[in-house]
């Protein structure tokens, strides 16, 4: 069709589906337009040759057992499938997995991987976190910094503590002292401190044995000091910060 | 017992109050009907006829939340036709019956091509062209043609606005006319 007829048109106009206005405007188009009137039979051809077209004839079977068949069916119970539990289960499963999450995630439960865990550096080179923590009472002297961190400690009469080296890592099931893979060399003095996901210090040991011990007095001191939450792979984390110093 | 000058309505009743004996004539009354819209729409006889079964069992476990009063042929084409489009997005997905070897198995059923007359060479051309038609195209003809289904009707069956109904139709009698052409139907 060469001309400017809508082919929606013809085909309304073909299917007695168009108003009176729409109508006239096509008829009068029509017996201008030898293209569109050719066009138009081309259509009234192909509906009668497709409602003329060969289908196959149903199978016997379909004519004669059809009804037998379908009544068949119906009066068998359908399986009662599992899904109509949906509606309830579906949502206790939801909660019961929400649920899960949460106290996966939750500080105090958090199952312990050492192999996760970072080095102090990093963190503090990330502006991550900020670790401020006093020297421990049992101290000795004012320690040398080697790594890039530091932490001022500002605690009495004592010298402010310096990082030698900070590791942080996701903390054990229970908010308790972690000891495999994070061990601190025998005879250096540390002090571990458990930093929760929001950045509070929730417990301290400190010792220069392979594991230190609960420093109640250290503890106390520092409970509750808010730090820059901890972060690993851009989740907030409960962790431990080692502070091995030497002496 | 019921007969064919119960009316579609009686028998639901009585189908609506448990006696499934009533739905024996209204099978018997539609299944040729929409074994046709079902053929036209999957071009297989036996795809068409699982259709209409379907269907028919769907209809009944469902006959509760039909309003009397309705037109149960159109409901029913409405759960049939809806079978089918799924049926045919699923066979769509796995279909690899290429159409060539469509094509052969309709040139096998002639015995003799140059003695086919020309009109059902043309039929058979037609049953060709509405395979190689999308599916979309195809579903829109059939209703049209077979049914004779008004803009109105097909957009309420197919769930789709009257415009579009309107412009798929023009579209697909367009490409069964190319089709067409490509095959040299005169």
């Amino acid at each position: 069709m060469k001309c400017d007829l809508p082919i929606e048109l013809l085909n309304g106009y073909l299917d007695n589906e168009l108003d009176d206005e729409q109508r006239a405007w096509v008829e009068t188009h029509l017996k201008a337009c030898p293209a569109c009137r050719d066009e138009l039979d081309v259509l009234k051809r192909i509906d009668r040759a497709v409602r003329d077209e060969v289908y196959e004839e149903p199978s016997s079977k379909f004519v004669l057992g059809l009804n037998r068949r379908v009544m068949e069916k119906v009066s068998i119970p359908r399986r009662r499938s599992l899904f109509r539990f949906a509606p309830v289960f579906v949502p206790v499963a939801a909660a019961f997995l929400i649920l899960i999450v949460l106290i996966n995630i939750s500080p105090s439960k958090r199952l312990v991987d050492v192999n996760d865990r970072m080095f102090y550096e990093e963190l503090a080179a990330r502006q991550e976190v900020q670790v401020s923590i006093p020297e421990p009472k049992i101290a000795r002297a004012p320690i040398s910094k080697k790594g890039v961190a530091q932490a001022d400690v500002d605690r009495e009469k004592s010298a402010p503590a310096r990082l030698e080296e900070t590791r942080i890592a996701e903390t054990a099931g229970k908010p308790d002292m972690p000891e495999a893979g994070i061990m601190a060399p025998a005879g250096e003095q540390v002090v571990r401190a458990i930093i929760d996901s929001t950045g509070i210090v929730i417990k301290v040991a400190t010792g220069n044995t392979l594991v230190p011990e609960k420093d109640t007095m250290l503890e106390n001191e520092l409970s509750g000091q808010q730090l820059s939450p901890p972060t690993i792979a851009g989740r907030k984390k409960q962790v431990y910060v080692d502070f091995s110093t030497e002496e | 017992m019921y007969n064919k000058v119960d009316s579609d309505d009686a028998l639901l009743e009585s189908v609506k109050k448990g006696d499934c004996d009533a739905f024996n004539p209204l099978i018997e009354r539609y299944k040729l009907p929409l074994y046709k819209v079902m053929y036209r729409m999957v071009l297989n006889r036996d795809d068409a006829e699982d259709l209409v079964e379907e269907a028919f069992i769907k209809a009944y476990r469902s006959i509760k939340s039909f309003e009397l009063g309705r037109p149960f042929y159109s409901w029913l084409r409405r759960i049939a036709v809806n079978n089918a489009i799924n049926f045919l997005k699923k066979e769509h997905r796995t279909r690899s019956e290429p159409l060539e070897a469509v094509e052969r198995t309709l040139s096998d059923k002639r015995h003799d091509p140059v003695a086919m007359t020309r009109q059902k060479m043309l039929k058979e051309k037609i049953t060709l062209a509405m395979e190689k038609l999308p599916e979309e195209s195809r579903i829109i003809i059939s209703l049209k043609v077979e049914e004779d289904l008004s803009y109105d009707e097909m957009s309420e069956l197919l769930n789709i606005p009257k415009g579009t109904v309107m412009s798929r139709l023009a579209r697909a009698r367009h490409k069964l006319k190319k089709i067409l052409e490509d095959m040299e139907v005169p």
